[in-house]
């Protein structure tokens, strides 16, 4: 089940919070914990066994690891510990890499391991993380060990970011799962960010999406430099307004029912250099990997090759979180290399330079690593990167470069307007502002959601691009 | 308390084996396949009389459709050079088995609008038509219509 459904939207979504605000308080996290699993087994039927498997698991490793530090036994709890990590790191690795890993097998080897590839079960990458967290989080003795199953579930089935994040630590919602307070204005401000993501996902980011994938399906060397151009572009909008799209959307139903989830997208398209940006895109995985990776290996603590060694492996793990294929191994480390490079040769450089040279630079370098990104491999990575850079493309401009650019034009302003705090800060206002204003706000909201119910009742089914990690 | 925390720990390791046991069963029951989608369609040409079909790009699956090629893990499509011939191979490769139930609508509504505008002047069309060949297996789709379409379907399990 997605968010941008009208199933979702005019009936599970309904229901729910009706249920929700009907129970006693001791009820609600029940509500959330069966919604959740429902929803999840709406498109995962088998996998549902999995999503328990984890809830279960990690909630008995829990109580075993505190109970045998309690009792001083650090070995036990440690062997517990490093046990409940490598199960949780097996289970999303047998899931995710594992026809990946025959698959180079075969092809290196003279060899012709027959296997069947199982489909990746929905937010296995994010749920586990999650797991994860918990776990170190217990066992590091930052959090105290949570004794009610009910709770445990609900803070690890918890639909609204279940499938696609933001990565919430379990230190940061702890006390939520029993002390949080629903109110009428948190629900109206959930409901805002609700909508604000449904209008990026299904008004912006479906929109420009249809744009590229147009452009995708030339072939190379039919397509122009401007059109190559075009499609790139016009990946890097879609990327953003669908994954911050669903990210608004779990914040604000995270609200509506009382809890407070992390932002995890700052502008990052007005960021200023590479390092900024990774600091505003996808910030719930950055700082996860920062607490539970780069930190434990000494971070930048430690002797310049080291500190090259563990920005290295922190993005070869974030290239391989995304998937399991080369060119996004190939993406996470062209990030390492440039922030390599920024950090020991361009930081002084970078900062005599006016704001918006660093704008274009870093806007070039990521609409780049987009490239990697949408490409189902790498040698049409390269391929695409050439058209772009004009080798074996169709000219510099053709009719069909003028035709995209003349139909997009529109949307293309709107989508960089969208991208920029400054729109959010002036709509910002008007809610907070007269009576009057608050009324053009609240008009603008019933049109996006009008809008966007709009566009799903003809559309065909069209998932949030991140559910594929 | 000792003794909880040793029935807890074994509750665990049941666990673990109840994990691998599924893991066990959905790769034995998977009907997921790693074939190549190359070597499906070459089976399965190979098993058709292809006088009439030739090979088409992406943007032809996107035209008749109306699904992006790039969303899945491979699109192999065929078509009849004249307008006047409905004979068509689609084979579609997913990426997930959830993609099964959008391809199978788009398929649907390609062949409805094939059915209408032979529907009374195209009574040998529309015969292929109806006796195309819809095959959802599961992370692979064949669509063909042929009037070797049953072998064709053959040569496509055959090939998974």
């Amino acid at each position: 089940m997605i968010f941008s459904s009208v199933f979702f939207l005019f009936v599970f979504l309904p229901i729910v919070l009706l249920a929700y605000f009907l129970v006693p308080k001791k009820f609600k996290n029940a509500v959330i914990l069966i919604a959740s699993l429902v929803f999840y087994a709406w498109g995962e039927p088998v996998y549902i066994v999995l999503m328990m498997f984890s809830i279960v698991y990690n909630y008995i490793s829990g109580i075993e690891i505190d109970y045998w530090k309690g009792k001083g036994r650090v070995r036990q709890a440690k062997v517990t510990f490093i046990l409940a990590v490598v199960v949780n790191l097996g289970m999303l690795g047998f899931f995710k890499y594992y026809g990946f890993l025959l698959e180079n097998i075969n092809h290196i080897l003279p060899v012709d391991i027959s296997y069947k590839a199982l489909p990746l079960p929905i937010g296995i990458s994010f749920y586990t993380f999650q797991t994860l967290s918990y776990v170190i989080d217990v066992y590091r003795g930052n959090v105290k060990v949570q004794k009610n199953l009910l709770h445990f579930g609900t803070y690890i089935s918890m639909f609204p970011q279940l499938i696609a994040g933001p990565i919430v630590r379990y230190a940061d919602v702890e006390e939520q799962l029993t002390k949080r307070k629903e109110s009428l204005a948190k629900f109206g401000d959930g409901t805002a960010w609700f909508l604000r993501g449904l209008g990026k996902k299904v008004l912006l980011a479906n929109n420009i999406g249809m744009t590229f994938d147009t452009i995708a399906a030339i072939p190379t060397g039919e397509a122009s430099v401007l059109t190559a151009w075009i499609g790139c572009a016009a990946y890097t909008f879609q990327i953003y307004f669908d994954f911050s799209g669903y990210s608004d959307m779990a914040i604000g139903l995270g609200k509506m029912f009382g809890f407070e989830f992390m932002k995890n997208f700052e502008y990052p398209y007005t960021a200023t250099s590479i390092t900024d940006f990774w600091r505003r895109w996808h910030i719930s995985l950055s700082s996860w990997f920062r607490e539970y990776v780069y930190i434990p290996l000494g971070g930048n603590r430690v002797s310049v090759p080291k500190h090259i060694r563990n920005i290295f492996v922190v993005w070869m793990l974030t290239g391989l979180w995304h998937g399991a294929a080369w060119n996004f191994v190939f993406w996470g480390l062209y990030y390492g290399i440039l922030l390599i490079v920024e950090k020991y040769l361009l930081k002084d450089i970078l900062a005599r330079l006016p704001a918006f040279v660093k704008h274009i630079y870093t806007m070039l370098l990521v609409m780049i690593g987009w490239v990697f990104f949408f490409s189902p491999d790498i040698g049409s990575a390269f391929g695409y990167l050439g058209t772009m850079l004009g080798i074996g493309a169709n000219g510099f401009m053709d009719s069909m470069a003028v035709y995209y650019l003349y139909n997009n034009l529109l949307m293309f302003i709107v989508l960089i307007i969208c991208s920029v705090p400054y729109t959010y800060k002036r709509f910002l206002r008007l809610e907070m502002g007269k009576k009057s204003y608050r009324s053009i706000a609240m008009i603008s909201y019933i049109l996006i959601f009008v809008l966007a119910t709009a566009c799903l009742v003809n559309a065909t089914y069209n998932p949030f691009l991140y559910f594929r990690f | 308390m000792e003794k909880v925390m040793k029935c807890v720990s074994i509750v665990k390791y049941i666990l673990i084996v109840a994990l691998l046991v599924f893991i066990g069963g959905l790769l034995r029951n998977g009907e997921v396949s790693n074939s190549k989608i190359s070597k499906v369609t070459e089976n399965v040409t190979k098993s058709i009389d292809m006088e009439k079909l030739s090979e088409s790009d992406h943007r032809m699956v996107k035209r008749l459709y109306g699904i992006n090629a790039n969303d899945y893990e491979g699109v192999s499509l065929y078509v009849a050079g004249s307008n006047m011939e409905v004979e068509e191979l689609l084979i579609v490769k997913l990426k997930s088995t959830e993609q099964a139930e959008a391809v199978e609508e788009a398929i649907k509504k390609r062949l409805d609008k094939q059915l209408e505008s032979f529907e009374g002047y195209g009574p040998e069309q529309c015969k292929l038509l109806n006796d195309h060949v819809l095959d959802v297996r599961g992370n692979y789709i064949l669509y063909v219509v042929n009037n070797k379409a049953k072998a064709a379907d053959k040569a496509f399990q055959k090939s998974l």
